[in-house]
């Protein structure tokens, strides 16, 4: 995926512009001249690939093959799709001269970074394996591209986030199918020209079919943690209300949480009290008496979490800091106020005019207070929502990770 | 594939020196991402119409390309307007239309269109030969310019090669589909592709070492600065500057 010219701003292009830069620089040192056709032969015929459509579902996509060609190339796959968007750029005005070090930056290192560890991977020994790892390679290398585009559009100003989450989504489809043609491309190379990979794969310690294994592993769990981790962070926000301590259980990302378990323990007997939460993952239940109530929320898949409101006599300190058992930032927020509460029998004095009063003030502050209360669970509830960046970020580590890890590896290659 | 259709003609955008081309071209790529101002950034359109205009290329497969580069804009004019907080302007059911949307928009087309129209006036209209000629002598890497020139050099023969063996496929009666076995197929078909390719730039390579190759591409011919380039360079020169000028008093217009 091009981004065209004009799009992104200066520090994005001339951060782009300087990955790109390094990187010709150490894949043009590991080019000899020898290898110049060989290479630009590479170059174009990967040019023609991607004027390659391939039908997915209803409409269809051109193969990038950042992934192949760093696998087949490593580190000199960056001069090499360096000049075919070059090319590109000349011939088809896609692009430009000002994105072509971004562009270029956003293809090839997800490329060569994964591609660099399945070329480790790969052996004449086992050819479905390799395969696989291939293939996983060449899809991680196009989800990794679409990433970097969402990333320098999201950086690039407030306003495209929505854009660069759409880019992403798009690239998923083709991730898929990128990983299908890459693997099976890398299968059908290492039964006719296994010399295409440029290294003695016979030599390579063979007894790599379970290290592989276990890189797979390894990618796919990273892969799928954030997925899980983030899906399932549960809060619970409750508070007294006078009579009856109400609360909402939701999500990270918003949701209510539905149909819930709800345990309650106090410190005035031994009985838990069990609720369940409605569609909208609200609860409430009559208070005994004052005492130190502790909410549990269990969500299923051993997702809880947990909150306490302590209830004095005739005070009601709302103590309600939700805490994620996940263990991800505990953003702690506690909201301390302090109600009337007058309904308990042990504290009614003189009847008459003062209860009456009493009870207008009541009915008033309620109804005062409710909006506020609201908005603290609002705000409650987007504090503890995942956001777009957060989700981001946690891609960049991962491909933080894996580039040095790809370094290290390509630095014992020599 | 015939891509090089701009090269053709004969103007004062084909008559001048590559390298002055390349050079002019960055220069005016670089200007209008720094511009900010919509006057300015119309003027910077303006101006690249009028050279394209100027290099008498084909109206028609001039519109045609520009269709095609806008593709992304008009994905961004559909996305930017309701996405982007700001100020709405007007309300289409739940979606707010906003300003900053907008001008966002109509920054990011007016840009592209100029750079783009700009490259077609000064990089297309050079075979990619003489850019690559040009590349040489303005001292880039001949690993690079020599890779450039290669690919360029095959990337017809591949694309004749592939569309021999997409066209074997479809005689056979292959039908793309979204199957497993379009799939396989398409990667049997760029996997031939890639081995031929290999082996192709093997014997090129022998054939060239045969013939003395030693890793250099001796220039043979040298590119003369003329008068028609210090005309080119000269205006193109003065159009940046004065482009910047007007960018310069403008902000100082709004600022006092």
């Amino acid at each position: 995926m091009h981004i065209s010219e004009g799009v992104l701003s200066i520090p994005v292009l001339s951060a782009g512009a300087m990955v790109t830069l390094a990187g010709l620089g150490i894949g043009m040192r590991n080019v000899s001249h020898s290898e110049i056709p060989k290479i630009a032969l590479m170059t174009a015929a990967f040019f023609v690939a991607s004027l390659v459509h391939v039908p997915i579902g209803p409409s269809n996509a051109h193969l990038v093959l950042n992934g192949l060609l760093g696998v087949i190339l490593g580190w000199a796959a960056f001069p090499a799709i360096f000049i075919g968007l070059v090319l590109q750029a000349v011939l088809f005005q896609f692009g430009g001269l000002t994105t072509l070090g971004i562009n270029t930056a956003n293809m090839a290192v997800p490329g060569i970074v994964f591609g660099l560890m399945a070329r480790r991977l790969i052996s004449l020994e086992n050819f479905n394996l390799s395969a696989l790892v291939a293939g996983i390679a060449g899809g991680l290398s196009v989800l990794g591209a679409g990433f970097m585009v969402a990333m320098s559009l999201s950086l690039s100003g407030d306003s495209f986030s929505m854009v660069a989450k759409l880019i992403f989504g798009a690239h998923i489809p083709i991730a898929v199918v990128e990983a299908l043609i890459t693997g099976l491309v890398t299968r059908f190379l290492l039964r006719v020209r296994p010399e295409i990979f440029g290294c003695d794969l016979k030599k390579k310690a063979i007894g790599s079919s379970l290290k592989a294994i276990m890189l797979l592993a390894f990618v796919i769990v990273i892969l799928l943690s954030p997925a899980n981790s983030f899906a399932h962070r549960v809060s619970i926000f409750a508070w007294f209300d006078g009579k009856e301590i109400v609360g909402r259980a939701y999500y990270s990302n918003g949701k209510p949480a539905k149909g819930a378990k709800v345990l309650v323990h106090n410190t005035l007997s031994d009985k838990v009290i069990t609720l369940r939460t409605n569609d909208k993952g609200r609860f409430s239940f009559k208070v005994r008496g004052p005492a130190s109530y502790t909410l549990e929320l269990i969500a299923g898949q051993g997702h809880r979490a947990t909150t306490v409101i302590k209830i004095n006599d005739n005070l009601a300190d709302i103590e309600g800091g939700a805490e994620a058992t996940q263990g991800y930032d505990n953003s702690e927020r506690s909201t301390k106020g302090s109600l009337l509460n007058s309904s308990h029998p042990s504290d009614a004095e003189p009847a008459g005019a003062c209860q009456k009063i009493e009870r207008v003030l009541e009915r008033v502050l309620d109804r005062q207070l409710t909006p506020i209360r609201q908005e603290i669970e609002t705000l409650a509830v987007s504090q503890s929502r995942i956001t777009f960046r957060d989700i981001i970020s946690g891609f960049g580590y991962i491909i933080g990770i894996m580039g040095l890890w790809g370094y290290m590896a390509s630095k014992r290659d020599k | 594939m015939t891509c090089e259709h701009f090269a053709k003609g004969d103007s004062l955008f084909h008559r001048a020196d590559p390298r002055i081309k390349i050079l002019l071209a960055l220069f005016l790529s670089l200007e209008v991402v720094f511009i900010n101002d919509f006057f300015v950034l119309f003027l910077a359109v303006l101006s690249a119409i009028f050279m394209l205009c100027m290099t008498g290329i084909s109206k028609v497969l001039i519109l045609r390309r520009i269709l095609v580069v806008n593709v992304f804009v008009i994905a961004l004019w559909l996305i930017l307007p309701w996405t982007t907080p700001g100020t709405s302007i007007f309300q289409i059911g739940p979606v707010h239309i906003t300003w900053q949307g907008l001008v966002i928009c109509m920054a990011i087309t007016l840009k592209c269109n100029a750079i783009v129209m700009f490259n077609m006036a000064l990089l297309s209209t050079s075979t990619i030969f003489a850019l690559s000629h040009a590349l040489d002598h303005l001292k880039v890497p001949q690993v690079l310019v020599q890779l450039f020139f290669f690919s360029w050099r095959y990337l017809h023969v591949l694309e004749e090669e592939y569309s021999k063996i997409k066209r074997a496929a479809l005689l056979r009666g292959f039908r793309p589909k979204t199957s497993f076995f379009t799939y396989k197929t398409y990667a049997n078909i760029l996997g031939t592709l890639f081995v031929r390719s290999y082996d192709r730039g093997q014997r090129v390579y022998w054939a060239m070492v045969c013939r003395g190759f030693n890793g250099t591409f001796w220039l043979l011919s040298h590119f003369e600065f003329g008068r028609t380039d210090l005309f080119l360079t000269s205006a193109v020169l003065f159009l940046g500057l004065c482009l910047l000028a007007i960018e310069w008093s403008r902000n100082c217009l709004l600022y006092n």
